[in-house]
């Protein structure tokens, strides 16, 4: 087999001293590192960085996916640790906050949203719309959206996947391009977590990280069914 | 170049398939202390462009813990973490290629000089930039081989474990890969030429 030339292995060996991690580097990333992976943090045997660590990126995604939750009322799901209990998370599909979320603030990115149309109040629950802002027709389907993730959520949280999975399934079928698909899939991901199918997860976690790879929920995703307790974190 | 850089039991340890089928497989942290400047290497050379190499370093961890418990031993730890920033840095690459409008990055972005933190005490040299730019005419199954091969100075059938080829395929793509990284040179020094 034919080596490189004598020009072709200066330019390798000059050019990847340059590809080596800077000094610092690992001690500097070590916190973010741990803290996205979800392990403990090693032993007192390597020194942390000594300037400042900054927030972590889950607690990043936490702050962000907490304004999600006061805005339409979803997000709950998005770390595992959330403290907000499910069923408030529940009530809040059906009972919008009464101050209107601000349109740009949302975990997906979202197409430029069409023109606000109101929407006609819903008979069942008079007086709440009467203290809603006007929402504009799109937040129905969102609102539908929201309703069958969050039942299945909530059948998750209540121990049956095969149930999520069944909701999930229903969601795709009617929303096969909704707002809230990445959600659909970070409950899909656990559902079939909690069913076992470990491999299914890991090929629903690839095909998440390839479709929204810029997602809030991304780096959750990675952590696939080791987030869910079926890995071993050290 | 290989993964450790103190000959530590540990280092050796990460280098090698465990000898036994009862060994346990390192813990995170250990693989995280010995493997993290391979893995930074190994993803700047597979071109995750520097503004994107430590949200890739920290995604290949993130893996790393949630398979850990699976990895058997059927190969070595740092052939286990090469395949895993492969795919991360692929990923990298595409989200590029969709959000940014880029088919490739561009050689002049490939070393980021003005970031802050440890990125700008990296060695952004003309000669890293020039590395990268040729190794940008590899496709990937080449540049991964050739990465392996030429840069991480592993054996051709320790290469072929890692990508999961057949022995000969390995040896012929690798002479492709040499002979378009060649090519690729002989072009970037006719633009030279005054």
């Amino acid at each position: 087999m034919s080596e490189l030339s004598t020009a072709a292995c200066a330019v390798l060996e000059a050019g990847r001293k340059g590809l080596a991690a800077p000094a610092g580097a690992r001690e500097q990333m070590q916190a973010q590192v741990f803290t996205a992976a979800g392990v403990a943090g090693p032993a007192a045997s390597t020194p942390a960085s000594p300037s400042p660590v900054p927030l972590p990126l889950a607690a990043k995604l936490f702050v962000v996916g907490a304004l999600v939750v006061g805005g339409v009322g979803i997000g709950w799901w998005s770390l595992r640790d959330t403290p907000a209990p499910p069923r408030a998370a529940r009530v809040a599909v059906t009972a919008p906050p009464a101050v209107a979320p601000p349109p740009q603030v949302t975990p997906i990115a979202p197409p430029a949203p069409p023109a606000p149309v109101p929407a006609p109040a819903p008979a069942a629950r008079p007086t709440r719309a009467k203290n809603r802002a006007p929402v504009p027709s799109p937040a129905a389907g969102l609102a539908d959206e929201l309703r069958l993730v969050s039942a299945a959520r909530g059948a998750l949280v209540d121990g049956n996947p095969r149930a999520a999975l069944a909701k999930i399934a229903t969601y795709e079928r009617r929303f096969a391009h909704g707002e809230l698909a990445p959600e659909a899939a970070m409950v899909r991901i656990d559902a079939l977590c909690a069913a076992g199918r470990v491999a299914d997860a890991d090929a629903e976690v690839d095909r998440f990280v390839d479709r929204w790879p810029n997602s809030p929920h991304r780096r959750r995703a990675l952590l696939g069914c080791a987030a869910a307790g079926k890995g071993t974190n050290r | 170049m290989g993964m450790g850089a103190s000959d530590t039991a540990a280092a050796r340890r990460l280098a090698a398939p465990p000898a036994a089928a009862d060994e346990a497989p390192p813990s995170f942290a250990e693989v995280y202390q010995r493997g993290f400047d391979y893995v930074w290497r190994s993803l700047r050379a597979l071109g995750v462009r520097d503004a994107r190499i430590e949200d890739a370093v920290q995604d290949v961890f993130v893996v790393v813990a949630r398979r850990l418990p699976e990895f058997a031993g059927r190969s070595s730890i740092e052939t286990w973490l090469f395949a895993i920033a492969r795919r991360i840095a692929q990923r990298h690459r595409r989200t590029e290629s969709r959000h940014e409008g880029r088919s490739e990055a561009l050689p002049e972005d490939l070393v980021d000089t003005s970031r802050p933190g440890p990125r700008a005490a990296a060695e952004t040299t003309e000669a890293t930039r020039l590395l990268l730019s040729l190794l940008d005419q590899l496709d990937d199954d080449k540049r991964a081989l050739f990465v392996l091969v030429e840069i991480e100075q592993k054996s051709v059938p320790a290469a072929a474990e890692a990508l999961g080829i057949k022995l000969n395929t390995a040896y012929s793509r690798l002479r492709l890969a040499r002979q378009r990284f060649e090519a690729a040179l002989a072009r970037h020094n006719q633009k030279e030429l005054p």
